[in-house]
């Protein structure tokens, strides 16, 4: 069943929602397509702002219907034991001066004096390190209490870029089944950002000519934010899409 | 098919070419700005981005910053009461305020005695609080005595309660953020304002919640003040990140002190040799770069190093070629330090003429 999907700027972000049957009996699919880039704002001829979203929140509204437990994507489930790699390197080496001809092979002993012709002694180098690896998955669509996901796009050193991908390609959001005694069923996927989730780039004439202080940046951030809204204020937080499918019994 | 849109106009063009408007406006203030753009401050500021905000000299009654990143804000005299539900307010003026609702709110009796010690004569008030402090090993005193520090007028028990503090917080961060909340409330009283500026430069002048304050009462309108700021400035780790701001100062200044101490930090930011061409040997302090430099200057200087560059130089090169070298070398890192930094140094006639025979 494909959804009514709404989306204000779809440049920025584009989500479609639509409910397929499942394998399993009684269970539908929520499968979301998400986009994300930037769009970019212009304050007459030469001022221009680039925005684009460090953060993007969908959030589910189940209308007679239900989340089937361990169904949902992106769950960021902390494992009850974590695997620890330790590694200890041993290395052993020999230096000295080799006189004549006599040959002299690496021996296990690590003090070695060299009598007759030769000359030298010998050493060894013992090092030792220890290795903790730990593997940290990068979940870019993480579930979040409340029926909701979080989609960010976090570099190696753990900042946020600005979202510009594809985060759900026909993914399954989660699965549902009815709710016992639901004479109706729908589903309102709705995609929001709160204003401090919003990244503002401005061109360099508008950086040089209006960014004279760390006030005047904020400001015209949030008067963009203000902006962007095409509904009365929601208190800082700004709703890009809304997909709304109702679910007709098979 | 293509997803419905809202058509052609994503942004409200009459919104966004208020931004425009801002071109003309030098203003900083934050409640006239919002004013300006007429930003409702009841709405339009929730969920925002308002890290690093200077507050100074705002009443933020009527302002909603719920859910807003409140980082760094910083602020002197702020008045009235903003909602902050749910901000983050780590490192801002309004930490302490946030920490002290909550602690207040989970122990109502501390609130009693708060009020009972605040009513008291002020020696008996300081007594009552430095034993408060000691007797509570929870940490708890320290708050109670930051809210007599609010409730209390006098200045003379205000500055015992800095000093009491100090020594008894927990944590750096909550002495700090005590000190930036009482910088925003009490900046009509010099002797507290002096208290705060000297207790951050003595101990938070490279934190750079402290740098940041100090950087603003650069500006302070009393000297007392901004001489105190400025050597937490100076003397601060942070000074590479703040060089314009504190250029600014020490141009305008009528302090020697203070542009010696400046020469002296950024002469050595750049290095050892650097420092030593921006010394004056003869009065064995840092040159004034509002006073003259003289050949005498710039002749007197640091011995190994001269006899090292010496060594350095064609044995058959006269001695007096040789010093004529190391003082264009010397005037050459004075001027480099000067490019450097934006401000220049000045010179007697004498030493002009030698620049000039150099060039």
């Amino acid at each position: 069943m494909k959804g009514l999907n709404r989306n204000s700027i779809p440049d920025l972000v584009e989500v479609t929602l639509r409910v397929t049957k499942s394998n399993e009996f009684d269970h539908s699919e929520l499968r979301v397509e998400m986009r994300a880039h930037q769009v970019v704002l212009a304050a007459q001829d030469s001022f221009e702002f680039t925005v684009q979203l460090n953060r993007a929140n969908l959030v589910l509204d189940l209308d007679g219907l239900e989340v089937v437990p361990r169904s949902r994507l992106g769950e960021p489930v902390k494992p009850l034991s974590l695997p620890v790699e330790y590694k200890l390197t041993q290395e052993k080496g020999r230096s000295g001066e080799v006189a004549g001809g006599i040959d002299i092979g690496v021996s296990a002993h690590p003090n070695i004096s060299l009598q007759g012709k030769a000359s030298g002694s010998a050493s060894s180098k013992v090092t030792s390190s220890a290795t903790i690896e730990q593997t940290h998955a990068m979940q870019s669509v993480k579930a979040r209490g409340n029926l909701t996901w979080e989609v960010t796009d976090q570099t190696i050193d753990g900042s946020l870029a600005p979202l510009s991908a594809t985060y759900l390609n026909d993914d399954v959001l989660c699965k549902v089944t009815a709710s016992p005694g639901a004479n109706m069923s729908a589903v309102k996927l709705s995609t929001f950002a709160r204003q401090r989730d919003l990244r503002m780039t401005p061109n360099s004439a508008a950086r040089k000519l209006l960014y004279k202080s760390k006030n005047h940046e904020r400001m015209i951030q949030a008067l963009l934010a203000k902006a962007l809204q095409h509904s009365p204020a929601n208190g800082g937080v700004i709703t890009f899409c809304i997909s709304e499918v109702v679910v007709e019994d098979s | 098919m293509k997803t419905v849109d809202y058509g052609d106009e994503f942004a409200s063009p009459e919104i966004v070419n208020r931004v425009a408007s801002l071109v003309d406006v030098d203003e900083t203030n934050f409640v006239l700005l919002a004013r300006r753009l007429t930003l409702d401050p009841a709405h339009d500021f929730q969920n925002g981005d308002l890290r690093d905000v200077d507050f100074s000299d705002c009443n933020l009654d009527g302002f909603d910053f719920s859910g807003a990143d409140l980082r760094g804000a910083t602020g002197v005299n702020v008045t009235g009461k903003p909602v902050l539900e749910g901000a983050d307010v780590s490192d801002s003026l309004f930490e302490y305020q946030v920490g002290q609702e909550r602690y207040f709110a989970d122990n109502p009796d501390d609130r009693e005695t708060v009020d009972r010690i605040a009513a008291e004569y002020w020696a008996n008030a300081i007594l009552s609080v430095e034993r408060l402090i000691q007797s509570r090993a929870d940490g708890s005193g320290t708050k109670i005595a930051a809210a007599i520090f609010d409730k209390t007028k006098d200045s003379t028990v205000r500055t015992n309660i800095l000093l009491f503090m100090r020594l008894s917080s927990e944590s750096s961060q909550d002495h700090k953020s005590f000190i930036g909340n009482m910088l925003a409330k009490h900046s009509d009283d010099i002797s507290v304002l002096l208290a705060g500026v000297r207790a951050l430069t003595a101990f938070y002048a490279s934190h750079r919640d402290g740098f940041r304050w100090l950087l603003k009462f650069l500006n302070h309108k009393n000297p007392l003040v901004r001489s105190a700021a400025f050597r937490g400035v100076v003397n601060s780790k942070r000074l590479p990140e703040a060089i314009p701001d504190v250029v600014k100062y020490v141009l305008s200044t009528t302090q020697p002190e203070h542009r010696r101490a400046f020469v002296g930090r950024v002469s050595r930011l750049l290095g050892l040799k650097y420092a030593r061409a921006a010394f004056d040997y003869r009065e064995n302090r840092f040159i004034d770069f509002r006073e003259e430099i003289t050949m005498e200057t710039l002749r007197k200087c640091d011995p190994d190093d001269y006899q090292k560059f010496s060594d350095q130089q064609q044995s058959e090169l006269k001695a007096e070629i040789i010093r004529q070298l190391y003082e264009r070398r010397r005037l050459a890192h004075l001027e480099a330090i000067s490019r450097q930094y934006g401000f220049s140094f000045c010179y007697d006639k004498a030493v002009l003429q030698f620049l000039a025979r150099s060039t």
